[in-house]
């Protein structure tokens, strides 16, 4: 029985079993640094707004983390399994469902329960969606969480998260507890066969492959071969032989076309959701904007060179067509650039129409100064992402990215904390020449680096 | 008769472990080589270093006259490759995928490829994530000798396919070579598809070349078939 604890444990650092436990714990990271300096700043509502948005995305990696550690091979041979799975994931549940939002909400003011009542709902769904696999199990719970947390603001759907009505929060928190143990006892009913069949998130799942030079590249390189929906390309790809560069680059760019449809959907969703925050809180556009703001100073990079980076798989084979090596890594690497300016567009086109729609919310030439900045920044997300890459390792990416994304984070806080415009610029020059300074020496390792 | 394929004191290490340890090799132009070996003994990182794909911490790998490492496009043109383990996109449809290989060609041959997709039965409208690893290894073999290369460098191709399909694969490797002389390096564990192609055979044990010659005159030192000779080869 101990040897099954230390052996599922162990699973836990290795990613033996899943890979979404380094997904749960880097994005958690990312989301409660950012909360944490979000409510330390000057926009404090922005950090409730981002601990009811961290919950949705939590819990879908955690649960989907739970039936991949459940609905395994494994435990035929492992009889003991269960229990340390189970405990892990009720800490986790625990820290995410009661201990964030109840901490977020004493610091800010709103109603413990009304938190508590949304976190525990749309964990409920996510469970619900993971036992089954269905996708519109989370469609569905989307809306009607987005109808609690958007209807409490000014309708009597469920004024809970304001405290105004305790008894229906804490209704809407039992059934959801309810519903969520239900979900986990089914769950622990299944068994591997149910992995074979369960098609809700195999696009979507990363891989934690191994640092490279260690003699079990090829393996796990080799190992993944599904692609996240991010990556999907346009059909009828052509790499024109006798075409320029500028061709040949708008050709490869076609490889991540999938991320313009995903980035296109994550910032008409921000950008709803944000609308429809402001327009019941008029007064909330500070953090509104803030969020857009360090939405994209991040994400289109961040994104899109995780999508890239599940290419490398099948770009091996591509470095050995007639193309000189380096030829092919600048090509690459320009695409790569392509799909980011594309992705960043998509955000700032949200932002520009968000000025639009709303004229009074930010002026013209904080929007401008703000969208320079996170180009900026892209310049140095994308240049740490191509150094990164080489290591062909979601779990390094993702872990380095972290304090860069808290990095950058406080540096979007800077213009709350009104400092001189020259020395925000001046912050935002030094990460474009340190993002010049990493890309070249990204190329200069990349040339060294072995592809197969 | 100049080499087409010249390796020379090769050493490749992943961390701590020795992989290839000085392996030398000198492959004639037009002749057909059988690289047997024991799992793990490095054909598969043999044959990636000389592809380029990896970089010998010492040594020398060449092909057509040029370094694996930075081959020039036209190397490259003239080099068909099927590695061990098959990764192409899983989105494209198969037929996609073939149109996709073809554009980075100058020297495509349209009609072969047509042939080959007929004799091969491949289904042009599946997607490739959907293939079986026969299937698969039938399209990767398809991509690699289409553009009618004069060096090509096989992992294990008949690992995967059914004996009607290996038959099929071996004859085509044989009416590819033979007349345009052409440049066959396979590695394989089964020895009756090497004594049906092959004119040369490499053995790797223990990160060195432990014979190189042709295949008839092993047979006749050992007095042995290919298999048995290996194993004792193996056991020495």
């Amino acid at each position: 029985m101990r040897e099954c604890w230390t052996q599922v444990l162990r699973s836990y650092w290795r990613h033996t079993v899943s890979s979404w436990m380094t997904v749960f714990l880097v994005v958690m990271g990312c989301l409660y640094a950012c909360i944490a300096a979000v409510i330390l700043s000057k926009a404090p509502e922005a950090g409730v707004q981002m601990s009811l948005w961290s919950t949705p995305i939590l819990s879908i990696c955690l649960w989907a983390h739970v039936r991949e550690q459940i609905a395994v091979a494994r435990r035929a041979l492992l009889p003991g399994a269960m229990p340390p799975v189970l405990l892990i994931f009720l800490l986790l549940a625990a820290l995410l469902v009661f201990a964030c939002p109840t901490v977020t909400a004493l610091y800010n003011g709103p109603s413990v329960s009304g938190l508590l009542a949304c976190a525990m709902f749309f964990f409920a769904v996510a469970g619900r969606w993971a036992l089954s696999g269905k996708w519109r199990w989370l469609i569905g719970g989307e809306a009607v969480w987005m109808g609690l947390v958007f209807g409490s603001q000014s309708t009597p759907i469920a004024s809970f998260i304001t405290g105004k009505d305790e008894p229906a929060a804490m209704s809407v928190f039992v059934v959801a507890l309810g519903a969520a143990v239900l979900a986990m006892y089914r769950m622990c009913r299944l068994n591997e066969e149910d992995s074979s069949y369960y098609r809700g998130l195999t696009d979507l799942r990363f891989s934690w492959l191994r640092p490279r030079m260690t003699g079990q590249t090829q393996e796990a390189w080799h190992r993944q071969k599904a692609m996240g929906a991010s990556t999907w390309s346009a059909k009828n790809m052509i790499i024109p032989a006798d075409g320029g560069f500028v061709s040949r680059v708008w050709a490869w760019s076609r490889l991540g076309r999938g991320g313009v449809f995903f980035h296109s959907f994550m910032a008409g969703s921000v950008f709803v959701v944000q609308f429809l925050m402001f327009r019941f809180q008029p007064d909330a556009s500070g953090p509104s904007e803030m969020i857009l703001f360090i939405w994209i100073l991040f994400m289109p990079t961040l994104m899109t060179v995780a999508g890239w980076l599940q290419m490398w798989t099948f770009l091996e084979a591509d470095s050995l067509r007639p193309i000189r090596r380096g030829r092919f890594l600048t090509e690459l690497s320009a695409a790569i650039a392509v799909c980011c300016v594309q992705a960043w567009m998509i955000y700032a086109a949200a932002i520009v129409l968000w000025s639009v729609v709303f004229p009074n919310s930010v002026s013209r030439f904080d929007m401008i100064a703000r969208l320079a900045g996170s180009l900026a920044a892209q310049l140095f997300v994308y240049s740490a992402g191509l150094w990164l890459m080489r290591y062909r390792a979601m779990g390094w990416l993702m872990v380095v990215y972290l304090p860069i994304f808290v990095v950058l984070v406080l540096v979007a806080l800077t213009a709350n904390f009104n400092w001189p415009a020259a020395i925000i610029a001046g912050i935002y020059a030094a990460l474009a020449a340190a993002g010049v300074w990493i890309f070249l020496d990204a190329r200069r390792r990349w040339m060294v680096t072995e592809l197969g | 008769m100049t080499n087409a394929i010249s390796i020379q004191s090769v050493v490749k290490r992943f961390g701590p472990k020795t992989v290839l340890d000085g392996v030398d090799l000198e492959i004639p132009a037009g002749t057909v080589v059988g690289l047997l070996g024991t799992n793990g003994s490095g054909k598969t990182t043999l044959l990636k270093c000389l592809v380029g794909l990896l970089r010998p911490q010492s040594g020398k790998c060449e092909i057509l006259g040029e370094p694996s490492w930075d081959l020039s496009p036209d190397a490259k043109a003239r080099i068909g490759y099927v590695p061990q383990v098959i990764s192409l996109f899983p989105w494209m449809t198969v037929f996609d995928l073939v149109r996709y290989t073809a554009s980075f060609y100058t020297n495509w041959n349209e009609t072969l490829c047509n042939r080959l997709i007929g004799e091969l039965g491949l289904p042009m409208l599946d997607r490739v994530g959907t293939l079986s690893v026969g299937q698969l290894q039938k399209l990767a073999i398809l991509t690699a000798i289409s553009h009618e290369p004069d060096v090509l460098i096989l992992d294990e191709p008949a690992a995967s396919l059914d004996p009607m399909a290996r038959r099929q694969f071996l004859q085509l490797i044989i009416d590819l070579a033979e007349p345009a002389k052409r440049t066959v390096l396979f590695s394989t564990h089964i020895t009756s598809d090497l004594e049906r192609v092959a004119d040369r055979v490499a053995v790797l044990k223990d990160g060195r070349v432990a014979y190189f010659g042709l295949l008839e005159e092993l047979k006749e030192q050992t007095h042995l078939n290919l298999e048995d000779a290996f194993l004792e080869m193996h056991h020495a």
